[in-house]
């Protein structure tokens, strides 16, 4: 019975471990391979504090754990900013250091670590058995199972999702992806060490190798054995490696030296045939309870109807709110209701200058992309961007959405000097990109897409989600009900909680321009809007557009099919080897023949 | 004299890390071949290192076959397992894993690394507590100005340097050396000119296995030879690689690797033994968190770096 | 009395002899994205066909399918009188077809030289005297041999990836924009060039471009497409005569 308890203890401790990996890895995409590292910083933290120091268990476990979500902050903010290669081989070098390093401090016990560590006491019971060890792991695991459940299945886990699947995307609807990295290390990392100070002391003693690479790889392996970004999945991947590790110790005895081989050959071998046959892991990310839920009770239109509905009481009921903690706060409020009433009517200023750039340059090298751009555009109007390919025109949206730098020139948004600001500030304070590659968030619903492009969402904070969850539940209402209303706008209100990466290239056209909208910006820079789609669509595509424009919108588009730029652009810009030559009305631009030449060639 | 005694302490050192140092810029160079030309994280490169080194040493000393066959036949095997890595693992799995396929693979691989090397020592039926040992070249030590070293150490220098070379001037002059940097600089066009990369794929985890090999072959000389040798070099062949930057010349790889090997050797004199591997981990740090600073303010930490490629073709549509 | 066969073979509209390459209800996509709806298209012996359409009209997917790089999805490809609808890029160099992309043209780290030995890597023997030939084409790419690819200009980059597509020995080219990025003088000079080698060799080319009226010079035959299908089909003589192309973009 004992043997079954300890056993189960394990799981909980290894669920800990890979519940908060697969936060990092299977959500926000960061392949980290020193998260048994963590592990030795909160357990030789917890170990030393509760053996030289003779504190109690439980704060010994949460200051370790602190320590480890301190290391992992400072080791991930260098690696937020590059690529992910960099990451891996921070993780790696990292994994390698800290075992180094606490293998070196005489006062950890060096090579051979610390034995003998006190047996903990948690409200007043000794922990000695299993049995009793199992109760307080399983509790701390399910506490843990909690925190990361709320993480990520809410506005922050959203943006993590965003972050795995384009980080550009992301940092284009608002996010500042640096922030969420390294907030969500520095929790997960957090937790390593509560799991690294558990097993430590679970085990009386801890030593440097039980925190290794190859500890940190079979973590990874339960992640993605039980299947990334599915936190059940990782609590069976847990189980499964524990049990087999069991089985094989068990099961396996043929000789004395050569036992240990042979597990660990069947174990690698499992491992292989796992990815072989399973690569995607076994529950998927869409797997999840609530999902299974509705398989069961099929939804019908009508359901949908009485959601659209709830939604619309629920906007009632925002104003009639009571006080205390599910209040949202005024600040809110305003930011709720005042742009939906943009949308709707005609904002003022019909043909006022929106965006302004002066003297744009940016030199790759030789090449002149930018040189000395001047460019203006208007509210409630459409300017064109047309040129030959090579002229620059999307160097230019990258340049106003600050993307990439520019050598020189200044970028005016709605008088406000924007030149040296980071593209995610950019995008929530009014103007905002749509990419010729499209980019959306193929791994997430149609709605959700849209959901996470909405700005200033108090559930995008950590703080918010576990302190004021009825304010985080009020907007998260709001931003639904926003959300439904711009993909009505572009028809594909039906199609909410389908994947995005199933639609058809032009309804996920029409979504990146949903989800441009729901960023509320009033400047829109849209790329190559009807190229690669059919008739039908590009007519869909125009007719949204220019909605837009009656709405007050300034929209910017870059256009090859020129006849599209000819019936939807008020003015046009020709650009040619990044300069603008030439600027009017299409008729007039087609009428001259210098710009015939430079399209189609000149004799 | 005490000076003097330190100085040469010193540079003691760092010979012996000059000498370390080459071995990594060696193993560095096998591990980035693949990462570079095929993108899969073949941590199992672990493997092949670990069976060239163990199986040259047991198949010397406890069948009668002679150390340079047992070598030979060591470097055969280590290569023999990579293709049957990258064919039988690494190919369906990334058929089947789709946009997963990097995760997918990189555990695959950790897989192999755990399995096949206890295959090994549970068919060896263990072996000698110590490792096996590959005595044949003298280790009879040499003294210059206060300086040790032994013929190992110099043959170890001049073998993994000539393996350096040897890359570089296949990779730059040979048919093969051609198709293999084709195919890792540019795919697309490898494809239209008909070079089958997955054939090239091949021949670089061969390459791979054949140069690591020889750094396991020439360590085990040097110390012992286990079979979960490979578990230490793969890290240093990782940081090594990566901090060479992926795809540079052999030559680059090799020098960097004998620079981490130097300061980790230098660092002994400062430091002990257990500390000296996170000097190699600080050198690093300090690589990337400079890098990153040019990422978050390029104004106040830029250096003007001409372009190496000037006019290419455009790269911003549009 | 005797049909004059060899008229009749050269007729491009022959059914049989003469042509080198038939496309025939040809439907193509990228993963659930179908791009092409229904191309046919046909090419002859000796031939220089042009492709043009605005950005995102399938010209450049066309490419890709005859060539292999992706998969169609319906319709037949007939290369040499030989079905190679589900023919793979790697083959059809073999066969003779070679496809050179408007961007990523070159291997840009590797010399002029490299760059041109690897395009016959497969015919060791041939290589001497199809570099000769590449030379006699593009004197300056004998000249900087040693230069890294990467480093040449635009024009001269182009031109070196059709020298690399030559050193191939193909009998069909496939070339996507080789205007792109370069000035009306280059573009003439590369467009002489692959005129000379087409007639000299009996070298078919189809290249696709938005640069109609300098294309329009050195081509017999000239496509339209506009959203995957072909909306036009004309000889070049004819195009010349209009007096714009805006309506058919």
């Amino acid at each position: 019975m004992q043997q079954f308890y300890n056993q189960a203890t394990l799981i909980a401790i290894y669920a800990i471990y890979a519940i908060s990996l697969n936060v990092l890895l299977g959500f926000t995409g960061q392949l980290s391979v020193a998260h048994a590292a963590f592990g030795a910083v909160g357990g030789y933290i917890a170990a030393y504090l509760g053996l030289d120091h003779g504190w109690a268990f439980i704060p010994c476990l949460l200051i370790g754990g602190a320590g480890a979500g301190v290391a992992g902050v400072l080791a991930s903010l260098p690696a937020s900013y590059l690529d992910v290669r960099f990451m891996i081989l921070l993780t790696l070098a990292l994994s390698t250091a800290i075992i180094a390093v606490v293998g070196a401090i005489p006062a950890l016990g060096g090579a051979t670590g610390l034995t003998s560590l006190p047996f903990p006491s948690v409200f007043g019971t000794t922990l000695l058995e299993p049995s009793q060890w199992f109760r307080v792991a399983l509790v701390i695991g399910l506490i843990v199972l909690a925190i990361c459940w709320r993480m990520v299945h809410s506005p922050f886990g959203r943006v993590l999702r965003g972050v795995r699947e384009d980080e550009v995307a992301t940092r284009g609807v608002g996010k500042n992806v640096v922030r969420y990295k390294v907030t969500v290390f520095g929790v997960t990392a957090a937790m390593a060490g509560v799991a690294g100070a558990l097993i430590s002391y679970y085990d009386s003693s801890i030593q440097p190798t039980a925190f290794g690479l190859p500890q940190s790889l079979e973590i990874i392996a339960m992640v993605v054995i039980g299947g990334t970004a599915n936190l059940l999945g990782s609590i069976l991947g847990a189980t499964i490696l524990t049990l087999v590790t069991y089985i094989l110790s068990n099961v396996i005895n043929i000789s004395a030296t050569t036992t240990g081989y042979v597990q660990l050959f069947i174990y690698g071998l499992l491992i292989i045939a796992f990815m072989m046959l399973l690569p995607q892991g076994l529950l998927r990310e869409r797997w999840t309870i609530e999902r299974l839920w509705a398989r069961l009770r099929p939804r019908s239109a009508a359901d949908h109807a009485a959601d659209v509905a709830a939604l619309d009481v629920a906007d009632g009921g925002l104003h009639a709110a009571a006080g205390g903690d599910s209040a949202v706060t005024a600040d809110e409020l305003a930011v709720a209701t005042g742009p939906v009433a943009a949308v709707n009517g005609r904002s003022n200023g019909v043909g006022k200058i929106a965006l302004e750039a002066h003297g744009l340059r940016k030199y790759f090298g030789g090449i002149r992309a930018a040189d000395e751009l001047h460019l203006e555009l208007r509210s409630g109007q459409i300017t064109g961007l047309i040129g030959p390919n090579g002229a620059g025109k999307t160097t230019v949206f990258n340049l106003l959405t600050r993307v990439i730098p520019p050598d020189a020139g200044v970028v005016t948004l709605s008088d406000q000097l924007v030149t040296d600001w980071t593209p995610n500030r950019i995008a929530t304070s009014g103007m905002s990109r749509s990419y010729q590659d499209v980019r959306i968030f193929a791994r997430m619903s149609v709605l959700e897409n849209v959901l996470i492009a909405i700005p200033h969402q108090p559930g995008e904070r950590l703080l918010n989600l576990f302190l004021r969850p009825l304010a985080v539940r009020k907007f998260e209402r709001e931003a639904r009900r926003r959300a439904m209303e711009h993909l009505r706008f572009v028809g594909l209100a039906e199609y909410a909680d389908a994947e995005a990466g199933g639609l058809p290239f032009g309804d996920q056209k029409l979504l990146a321009l949903a989800r441009l909208l729901a960023t509320e910006a009033d400047v829109l820079l849209l790329d190559e809007p009807a190229s690669g789609i059919d008739i039908d669509g590009v007519e869909r595509m125009l007719q949204l557009i220019e909605q837009l424009r009656e709405r007050g919108k300034c929209v910017c588009i870059v256009e090859h099919n020129l006849h599209v730029v000819e019936r939807l652009a008020d003015r046009v810009y020709f650009m040619e080897a990044g300069r603008i030559t030439a600027e009017g009305t299409m008729t007039e631009l087609m009428g001259q023949e210098r710009l015939a030449e430079v399209y189609f060639g000149s004799s | 004299m005490i000076a003097l005694a330190s100085v040469s302490g010193f540079v003691q050192y760092v010979i012996d890390g000059l000498i370390n140092g080459s071995g990594y810029g060696l193993i560095g160079l096998s591990f980035g071949l693949i990462v570079a030309v095929t993108g899969r994280f073949h941590f199992a490169w672990a493997t092949s290192y670990a069976i060239a080194g163990f199986f040259s040493a047991y198949i010397a000393s406890t069948t009668g076959i002679p150390v340079v066959p047992s070598i030979i036949i060591g470097l055969i095997a280590g290569a023999v397992f990579n293709i049957l890595a990258e064919v039988f693992v690494y190919r369906p799995v990334a058929a089947k894993a789709g946009t997963q396929a990097l995760l997918a693979i990189f555990v695959a691989s950790f897989g192999l690394t755990i399995a096949v090397p206890n295959l090994v020592a549970w068919i060896v039926g263990g072996g000698p507590a110590g490792g096996e040992n590959l005595n044949w070249i003298s280790t009879a030590p040499h003294s210059i100005g206060g300086v040790t070293f032994t013929t190992l150490d110099v043959v170890y220098v001049v073998v993994t340097w000539a393996c350096g070379i040897g890359t570089w001037v296949l990779l730059r002059y040979s048919s093969l050396g051609r198709r293999i940097r084709a195919v890792q600089v540019n795919p697309g066009m490898s494809e239209a000119v008909g070079i089958n990369s997955g054939n090239i794929y091949i021949a670089v985890f061969v390459l791979s296995a054949l140069l690591g090999g020889v750094a396991a072959i020439l360590t085990t000389m040097r110390y012992t030879g286990t079979a979960n040798m490979g578990l230490t070099p793969v890290f240093y062949a990782f940081v090594v690689a990566f901090a060479a930057g992926l795809g540079r010349s052999p030559i680059r790889i090799m020098v960097v690797g004998t620079a981490i090997g130097i300061v980790e050797g230098a660092s002994a004199q400062w430091l002990n033994v257990q500390w000296q591997q996170v000097v190699v981990f600080a050198i690093l740090l300090i690589y990337l968190i400079f890098k990153a600073a040019r990422v978050w303010r390029p104004s106040l930490f830029q250096f003007t770096i001409p372009g190496r490629s000037g006019v290419t073709t455009t790269t911003e549509p549009g | 009395m005797e049909a004059p066969e060899s008229v009749a073979n050269n007729a491009p509209d022959s059914a049989t002899a003469g042509i080198l390459l038939e496309v025939k209800g040809l439907q193509a996509g990228y993963g659930r994205r179908p791009v092409l709806f229904e191309v046919d298209l046909h090419i002859g012996v000796g031939e220089i066909v042009a492709m043009f359409g605005h950005n995102g009209a399938g010209k450049t997917t066309t490419l890709n399918s005859i060539f292999g790089r992706i998969r169609s999805s319906a319709g037949t490809i007939q290369f040499a009188g030989e079905d190679i609808t589900h023919g793979k890029g790697i083959a059809n160099v073999g066969r003779g077809m070679t496809l050179i992309p408007a961007e990523q043209f070159v291997f840009g780290d590797l010399t002029v030289l490299d760059n041109l030995r690897l395009g016959a890597f497969g015919n060791p023997s041939e290589m001497h005297e199809r570099m000769a030939q590449v030379y006699e084409l593009f004197p300056i790419l004998e000249e900087r041999t040693k230069q890294m690819a990467g480093t040449m200009s635009g024009g001269q980059q182009r031109m070196l990836s059709i020298g690399i597509a030559l050193m191939t020995g193909p009998k069909l080219l496939l070339l996507d924009e080789p205007s792109l990025g370069l000035s009306p003088a280059l573009v003439q000079q590369m467009m002489a060039a692959i005129g000379r080698l087409a007639h000299e060799q009996q070298l078919s080319v189809l290249m696709v471009e938005q640069n109609v009226v300098q294309t329009l010079d050195v081509v017999d035959r000239a496509y339209f497409m506009r959203g995957g299908r072909i909306i036009l089909e004309e000889p070049s003589e004819q195009l010349k005569g209009r007096d714009s192309y805006w309506d058919l973009f």
